[in-house]
C-alpha cells in the first residue's frame, strides 16, 4: 500500500502516524491547521503524474475525514460531554475516529497476511481437490430415444409463455446455423448445455429439429457418457460444415 | 498386521477432510497423549525430501496434503481453480476473523464504506457464516469465520492468526 507523506508546521509524515500521535496525546490537534493537510491530500490524489490507487485514495482521504472529524468534536459544547454517562463516553470513545482509523490501517495490513497466507496454501492439494470427470467424455454409442427423453427434461424445464405477443421467427434453418456455430469452437458438446435458463419451449423444439437434422446429415454424432449424460460430437472431416 | 501408525496413515488417506484429534483418537482407540506420538512419528515418515505428502494440521484436525514442491505438477491435473478474492472482501475477511464476532454495521464502522457485496461473496464461498444476532436494536446478524476459512488459508485454529500491526 502506498501512503501519502504531508508536511506542517509541527509534524512530517504519513497522516496514519499523525493519526496515532493525536491519538496518543503526542500531538495536540489544535496546534495543526487540518486544511493545510487537506489541501495536501487533494493535490497529491489529483496529481495526474503520479495517480493513487483508488483503494489507498480512498483510505487517506477516509483518515483526512476522521482528523477533521475528531478536531471538530472538541469544538462542541463542554455540557454535551459532560452530561454523558461512564458507559456512553466509552462508547464514544470507540468511535473516535482515529483509533478507527488505525484499526482500518491494521486490518488492510492483516488482510495482507492473509493474502500471502491463502497464496501458500493454494500450492498443498489436499485428497479430492481433483476432478474426477475427464476433460473429454469417453464416447458410448446411444440411441435417438435417450436424446429425445433429454430434450423432454428441458421441455419441463421450459419457461410457459404467459402470452405471445410477437410471433417467435426461429426457424429450423436458424437452429442448423446456431447450433454449426457452437460447434466451430469445440469438438463435443453437452447436450444440456444447449438449453440455456429460461428457453422457450418453441426455441428447444426447433433446436431439436435442427440436431435431428443435422444427425441425419452425419454431421453430427450422439454419445453417452459414462456417466450418463449425452454428448454430441461433431463429425471428424472437416467438423461441421 | 497394521500398527496404529498404519491404521492412522489409512485414516488420514481415506478422509475427504480434515480429521479432528478426538475423531482419531475414538478411530484408534488410542488417548490424546498416544496420539501426539503417533502424528509425530507419522510426520517423521513424511519428511525425507523424496516424499511427496506432508501432514498439516488445519481447521482444528488433521490432513494429508501435497508438498508445496509437488505443486507445479499436481496443479497440472484437472483441479478446480481458486478464484483469488478481491481486496475489499479480503479486508472484511480480515475483519471478521479479527473480531468475530461481528455484525456488518460494526464492520462498516471500522471500513468506512458499505460491506455488503463483500459480505455475500464471503457468504457465498462459505468462508463466512452467521454465528447468532446480537442482542441490541434491530437484533443484527453477527458473523464469524467457518472451518473453511481456516482450510483455505492453512489455519489450524484461529490462534493462528498472526497478529495485526500496522
Amino acid at each position: 500500500m502506498r501512503e501519502l507523506h504531508i508536511a506542517c508546521s509541527i509534524f512530517a509524515g504519513t497522516l496514519a502516524a499523525l493519526a496515532k500521535l493525536v491519538n496518543s496525546g503526542a500531538v495536540d490537534i489544535y496546534s495543526i491547521r487540518l486544511s493545510e493537510i487537506a489541501e495536501q491530500v487533494a493535490a497529491a490524489i489529483l496529481d495526474p503524474d503520479t495517480p493513487l490507487d483508488p483503494e489507498d485514495a480512498g483510505a487517506e482521504l477516509v483518515l483526512c475525514a476522521g482528523l477533521l472529524r475528531h478536531k471538530s468534536r472538541y469544538m462542541l459544547p463542554a455540557d454535551k460531554c459532560a452530561d454523558a454517562t461512564p458507559e456512553e463516553e466509552q462508547s464514544d470513545e470507540s468511535l473516535l475516529a482515529p483509533n478507527t482509523w488505525l484499526t482500518c490501517q491494521q486490518y488492510k495490513a492483516a488482510a495482507e497476511v492473509l493474502e500471502n497466507l491463502a497464496l501458500d496454501a493454494s500450492r498443498l492439494y489436499p485428497r479430492g481437490m481433483t476432478e474426477s470427470r475427464p476433460s473429454a467424455p469417453p464416447r458410448l454409442q446411444t440411441s435417438l430415444m435417450a436424446l429425445v427423453m433429454a430434450f423432454q427434461d428441458a421441455l419441463e424445464n421450459s419457461v410457459a409463455p404467459l402470452m405471445e405477443i410477437p410471433r417467435d421467427e426461429f426457424t429450423v434453418s436458424e437452429a442448423i446455423l446456431h447450433l454449426q456455430g457452437l460447434f466451430s469452437g469445440q469438438a463435443h458438446l453437452r447436450v444440456g448445455d444447449l438449453f440455456p435458463l429460461g428457453s422457450t419451449r418453441l426455441h428447444i423444439i426447433v433446436l431439436f429439429l435442427g440436431l435431428l437434422e443435422l444427425i441425419k446429415l452425419g454431421q453430427v454424432d450422439l454419445f453417452d457418457s459414462e456417466c450418463g449424460e449425452l454428448f454430441l460430437y461433431a463429425q471428424e472431416a472437416g467438423r461441421v460444415a | 498386521m497394521l500398527d496404529k501408525l498404519g491404521l492412522l496413515e489409512a485414516v488420514l488417506f481415506a478422509a475427504p477432510e480434515p480429521v479432528t484429534a478426538a475423531k482419531l483418537c475414538s478411530l484408534l482407540d488410542v488417548s490424546e497423549s498416544a496420539l501426539g506420538l503417533l502424528i509425530a512419528d507419522y510426520e517423521q515418515t513424511l519428511l525425507p525430501p523424496t516424499r511427496g505428502i506432508k501432514l498439516r494440521a488445519v481447521a482444528y484436525g488433521w490432513q494429508l496434503v501435497t508438498k508445496p514442491e509437488a505443486a507445479d505438477v499436481v496443479g497440472l491435473l484437472n483441479t478446480p481453480r481458486r478464484h483469488r478474492l478481491s481486496k475489499p472482501a479480503l479486508e472484511v475477511l480480515a475483519i471478521i476473523a479479527y473480531k468475530q464476532p461481528i455484525t456488518r454495521f460494526e464492520i462498516e464502522e471500522l471500513r468506512g464504506v458499505k460491506c455488503e457485496r463483500s459480505l455475500l461473496t464471503l457468504m457465498e464461498r462459505e468462508l463466512i457464516c452467521e454465528v447468532g444476532r446480537k442482542e441490541t436494536i434491530g437484533r443484527p446478524i453477527i458473523y464469524g469465520t467457518t472451518d473453511t476459512f481456516l482450510a483455505q488459508f492453512n489455519l489450524s485454529s484461529l490462534k493462528d492468526l498472526p497478529p495485526p500491526s500496522v
